[in-house]
């Protein structure tokens, strides 16, 4: 019984279940697709953003390379979007999984699915991962990891 | 009628042989030693001797010690309910009352003014010394608001007080996990939501994503409640600041 009410409650993280009213569920169920959807016509008809780090100092940023992959994940060129920015499969589709699911518990509670719990490491890591990346990709030694790189893309070499 | 413990004739009192076969009638009792006394002639009983093997006991349920100060209704407590204990360990819930302590105790009473008659010399002198003392731990019972609840919800004893100003700094770091206060609590972000936005978010911000990411990994780091709520937000703005950068010109592009 104390179970019973203790999910009903809201778990006070702002993302629970039960915890949001039916308005902002319904706004966030129909928004985000339509966000989505709009980024990803935006990015195939020519849309990008500039990176402000790297007109500033020209050192590739971490994200530098990201539209590009994106745009050619959208067009199904994975070994392509791999060559622009390796990080985004390593972090960002499990971080994009995650937000999926993330999305779906709050906007369909009734489908009583568990809250993900990332361990302790798993935040240091991806930020060890990000520097590392940041670092590496702006040395002369480790020029396949910045953008426009054709090791994985051997059909343009 | 005493008989020849050798033969078995009959003897008379007083007798010291026997007559019939001649042998010593009175002959000296073995003395009765006392335990010390045995023991110095037998060296063998000063070995120590192992003692019976102790029974396997139950296992006994870990107490925690819960400065629960925001009663009992925190999302903490709520979240996850005790387990129920065994018909067998369960323990009557022991509650102490300061009232009826104090009435069903005279001779509690009588020591009490026995103090306050004949103070402690260093008491006497500090004065102050003294109300410190009496706000120890150990004499909170004594306090109006004070409860014990024992061992009752699965082996954890819950101490409450409503009054605890003045433990807050007696307490270690840890435990003031439980001081935010709810509403704080309430408006906490999602440390998980925060700590997948600020990685997602480093692929087009970096800057505003890393320095979210840090702030997210300290907030999940640390055990202070005010802390981590002041660290999730700090990193929420950074999130929302990067956000809205990338966001504003792709929706001013859009429309």
């Amino acid at each position: 019984m104390e179970r019973a009410e203790s999910k009903e409650r809201p778990t006070g993280d702002g993302s629970g279940n039960g915890s949001a009213s039916r308005p902002a569920r319904l706004a966030v169920g129909l928004g985000a697709p339509l966000f989505v959807f709009l980024g990803c016509r935006w990015l195939l008809h020519g849309g990008g953003l500039c990176c402000l780090f790297r007109e500033l100092t020209g050192l590739y940023c971490p994200g530098c390379g990201s539209g590009r992959a994106a745009i050619a994940l959208l067009r199904g060129h994975p070994l392509e979007a791999m060559g622009y920015n390796p990080l985004l499969f390593l972090l960002g589709l499990p971080c994009g999984v995650l937000l999926l699911w993330e999305y779906l518990r709050f906007v369909f509670p009734g489908l009583a699915l568990k809250k993900p719990v990332l361990p302790a490491w798993a935040g240091r890591t991806a930020l060890v991962l990000i520097l590392s990346f940041w670092l590496l990709r702006n040395l002369p030694g480790f020029a396949f990891l910045a953008p426009n790189h054709e090791l994985f893309i051997p059909s343009m070499s | 009628m005493k008989t020849c413990p050798n033969c078995g004739t009959p003897i008379e009192e007083g007798q010291r042989f026997c007559g019939e076969c001649g042998a010593q009638l009175n002959l000296p009792r073995e003395p009765v030693y006392t335990g010390d006394e045995r023991r110095k002639k037998d060296p063998a009983l000063n070995k120590a001797v192992p003692g019976p093997k102790p029974r396997k006991e139950e296992k006994v349920p870990e107490l925690t010690l819960e400065p629960d100060l925001w009663g009992s209704g925190s999302a903490a407590t709520a979240a996850a309910p005790a387990p129920e204990p065994k018909q067998a360990d369960k323990m009557p819930e022991l509650t102490l009352e300061p009232d009826s302590l104090k009435k069903s105790s005279a001779a509690a009473a009588a020591n009490a003014a026995a103090e306050t008659a004949a103070p402690d010399p260093a008491q006497a002198a500090a004065p102050n010394a003294g109300e410190v003392a009496n706000k120890t731990e150990d004499r909170d019972y004594e306090r109006p608001d004070a409860e014990y609840h024992g061992p009752a919800r699965g082996g954890q004893v819950h101490y409450s007080s409503q009054q605890s100003t003045d433990r807050q700094t007696e307490l270690p770091h840890d435990y003031t996990m439980s001081r935010t206060p709810p509403e704080q609590q309430k408006k906490t972000p999602d440390e998980t939501l925060m700590l997948i936005w600020s990685i997602i978010l480093t692929s087009f911000c970096s800057v505003c994503g890393i320095v979210g990411l840090v702030k997210t990994i300290k907030a999940r780091k640390t055990m202070d409640g005010a802390m981590k709520y002041r660290l999730l937000n700090s990193a929420k703005i950074w999130l929302i600041i990067g956000t809205a950068l990338h966001v504003l010109p792709f929706l001013m592009e859009l429309f």
